[in-house]
């Protein structure tokens, strides 16, 4: 029987656990490109992760550490149309954390450096739309918002940054638009006569302004090098391969949704668009994906409409198929192709 | 002579302080060594094991006075990170695929840091003119110089946006690297950068410090870079000239027999424009000396509302990379004579 494992990367609240819950749905449910003859020996640590999505929330961030030991999730599945390929697979949950902290420092423990060696795939999850991921104005590309919001940004700007953390996996407020400070909505023009007055309420006038976080597409790139620089080669001796998937595809508008992932990328992540371009060792593909179809922390009546429904029937995998971008029902999709024979 | 402390509470076994305040050597907390003790450690060994109980010190042994405390703490296995290269990895760069070495010199403050920071933030936004991001080596690098340019103090633009350049190896050049994608055309371009401290360009004049700069040899351009604030202002600007000049025939002399092209990039274009008049003089100078000099203004960042921030940056990067063409006949017909060697004179005749 072949052996294979999927390494599940990406920063904390990218998506991971969630998606391993819904993919777990799917295979249950016996759909899909890839399908699970038999109930894996342990299903605990997924298990809690769907009994999240079925309260319809959203899973919390895995808090575990390395420490803690790991969690994979191991099956064996078998491409629904490949009658001989038995094959199981390991999706380790790594903690965003470790990511975080490799990205930062650049260290990894020996084990993980291992088990990538040892691995020929990848799955880079990106969650859009989320505070999560910094992306600071700086003063050339945005001199005329920062000049015109001077007097009252620099106290917001930093602070979008554990936002969703507390909150992510529980019934919290809506996730904002998008990382930079919503601007434009209203601009705080100072007047002269407020100016003396703003300057007295703020006796902490000299207190240096917090650094800025590493911003998000950097993150990204340092992720798909470490690839590079980890993952071997598949058998056969081609390219190891990488999906990445853009994640709460749902919460793009309807003109992102049809211009799919790339054009997504490009337009807020243009360092990893411009990587992703130039794949060099990796073989990347890149997807969209809802894994309910919805936000489980936006509209109750998304919320409602969930009710008592089987979960493996909602939710989908963007693709682009002969130029146009489709929904297809099958979250196996990026997973089936990262191990594809 | 006394032995190690038997006080738990003080910490001279470690530091050799005493908490209580007393002279080590009359300290009541610390054993008399007899003389039997000091010398014959062997036997006193041995006996103490016959006896199976341990003396005064060889619990001092074991305390391990004056040693580490704490187990050394384990480290994690590092990544290679994305920093600078140095010469031997930008060396390997150039000799696996064609990559194109710009040299960058200018006097402290003449604005090179913020020249490559302007341009990889118009990349991080994929507003760099004509081209896109593509691939770095060196992106932690980019983001260390481009920190000052997201911060700012209440009010006011900073003073200073990019921090005055420092090498931890200050014998040594760092690169930063670009892979950049034409958008008209797709073809990749890899580009190495220096940054260096001022002080490099400043040595060079002052005491013809070159051993360090030998790499701009093998850079097919060089960005000469002036502060366009100082050839702005009559108080400055004939110092500025001066130097200038000097920096040109200090590069000449290092650079022997090789004739980069050189991109003459005044900075500060927001402030005022280059005059004419010092293009002129420094153009001068220049093709005394051999070298072909090419204007390209830049304005890195800018707090002047008619000039865009970056202005300039695109545009100098292009014609770093792809020289301008010269308008000289690829193949220029000429004529025939009966003289000439057959081929020619077949060509001719067609």
């Amino acid at each position: 029987m072949n052996t294979g494992s999927v390494m599940l990367v990406g920063g904390p609240g990218s998506g991971k656990t969630n998606y391993i819950a819904r993919l777990w749905l799917a295979f249950k449910a016996k759909k899909g490109a890839l399908l699970a003859e038999r109930l894996p020996t342990n299903i605990q640590y997924v298990d809690d992760a769907v009994r999240h999505l079925m309260a319809r929330k959203f899973a919390p961030r895995s808090e575990r550490n390395i420490e803690d030991g790991r969690r994979d999730f191991v099956i064996k599945v078998r491409g629904n149309s490949d009658a001989g390929g038995l094959k199981q697979i390991s999706v380790p949950d790594i903690t965003g954390e470790l990511w975080k902290r490799a990205v930062d420092t650049y260290e990894l423990h020996q084990e993980w450096i291992d088990e990538f060696k040892g691995s020929s795939s990848a799955i880079l999850f990106i969650r859009a739309h989320t505070k999560l991921n910094a992306q600071p104005m700086d003063w050339v590309t945005a001199r005329d918002i920062l000049q015109m919001h001077a007097e009252t940004m620099d106290d917001e700007f930093g602070d979008d940054d554990d936002e969703d953390e507390e909150g992510d996996g529980e019934a919290g407020a809506a996730p904002g638009p998008i990382a930079a400070p919503a601007v434009g909505s209203e601009p705080p023009v100072a007047t002269v006569a407020d100016a003396p007055a703003a300057r007295q309420r703020e006796p902490a006038a000299h207190t240096p302004p917090k650094a800025p976080k590493l911003p998000a597409q950097v993150g990204f790139c340092e992720l798909l090098r470490f690839l590079e620089l980890l993952l071997s080669d598949r058998p056969d001796g081609s390219k190891p391969r990488v999906a990445v998937v853009v994640t709460a595809w749902d919460m793009l508008d309807g003109d992102a949704k049809k211009a799919g992932p790339m054009q997504y990328l490009k337009k807020e992540f243009p360092l990893f668009a411009g990587r992703v371009q130039t794949p060099r060792r990796l073989d990347i593909e890149l997807f969209g994906m809802s894994i309910v179809g919805g936000d489980l922390k936006g509209k109750r009546e998304f919320r409602d409409s969930l009710k008592g429904r089987d979960l493996s029937e909602v939710g989908y995998t963007a693709v682009m198929r002969n130029g146009v971008m489709v929904e297809d029902e099958d979250v196996t999709l990026p997973l089936a192709w990262a191990l594809a024979d | 002579m006394r032995g190690s402390c038997k006080d738990a509470n003080c910490t001279f076994n470690l530091t050799k302080m005493c908490v209580r305040g007393n002279p080590p050597d009359e300290c009541p907390h610390r054993p008399l060594l007899t003389d039997v003790e000091l010398v014959d450690d062997d036997d006193e060994r041995q006996q103490s094991d016959a006896d199976g109980r341990e003396s005064s010190s060889d619990v001092a042994r074991l305390l391990d006075v004056g040693g580490a405390v704490l187990d050394a703490p384990t480290e994690l296995p590092t990544l290679p990170p994305s920093r600078t290269l140095d010469l031997d990895k930008a060396n390997a760069m150039m000799a696996a695929r064609q990559t194109c070495m710009i040299g960058i010199v200018g006097l402290p403050g003449a604005g090179k840091t913020a020249c490559l920071v302007s341009a990889y933030l118009l990349l991080a936004k994929g507003e760099f003119e004509g081209f896109s991001f593509s691939d770095s080596a060196t992106l932690r690098a980019f983001e260390e110089i481009a920190r000052g340019s997201r911060m700012w103090v209440k009010g006011n633009p900073p003073e200073q946006i990019t921090a005055h350049t420092t090498l931890s190896d200050d014998r040594e050049a760092g690169f930063l690297h670009l892979r950049l994608r034409r958008d008209c055309d797709g073809r990749l371009f890899d580009l190495l950068l220096p940054d260096l401290p001022g002080e490099w360009s400043k040595e060079l004049i002052d005491f013809n410090n070159v051993a360090r700069l030998e790499f701009l040899k093998s850079s097919s351009v060089i960005w000469f870079m002036v502060d366009g604030r100082q050839f702005a202002n009559d108080e400055s600007v004939a110092y500025a000239r001066y130097r200038a000049s000097l920096l040109i025939e200090r590069l000449a002399e290092l650079l022997g027999e090789h004739r980069p092209r050189i991109l003459l990039v005044p900075t500060w274009r927001d402030v005022g424009d280059f005059p004419d008049a010092e293009v002129a003089r420094l153009s001068e100078t220049a093709t005394g000396l051999g070298f072909e000099i090419e204007m390209a203004p830049i304005a890195s960042f800018s707090w002047n509302e008619d000039v865009p921030p970056g202005d300039g940056v695109a545009k100098l990067v292009e014609r770093s990379i792809c020289p301008r063409k010269r308008a000289r006949a690829f193949w220029p017909v000429t004529e025939a004579d009966e003289d000439d060697r057959a081929l020619l004179a077949f060509r001719g005749r067609q």
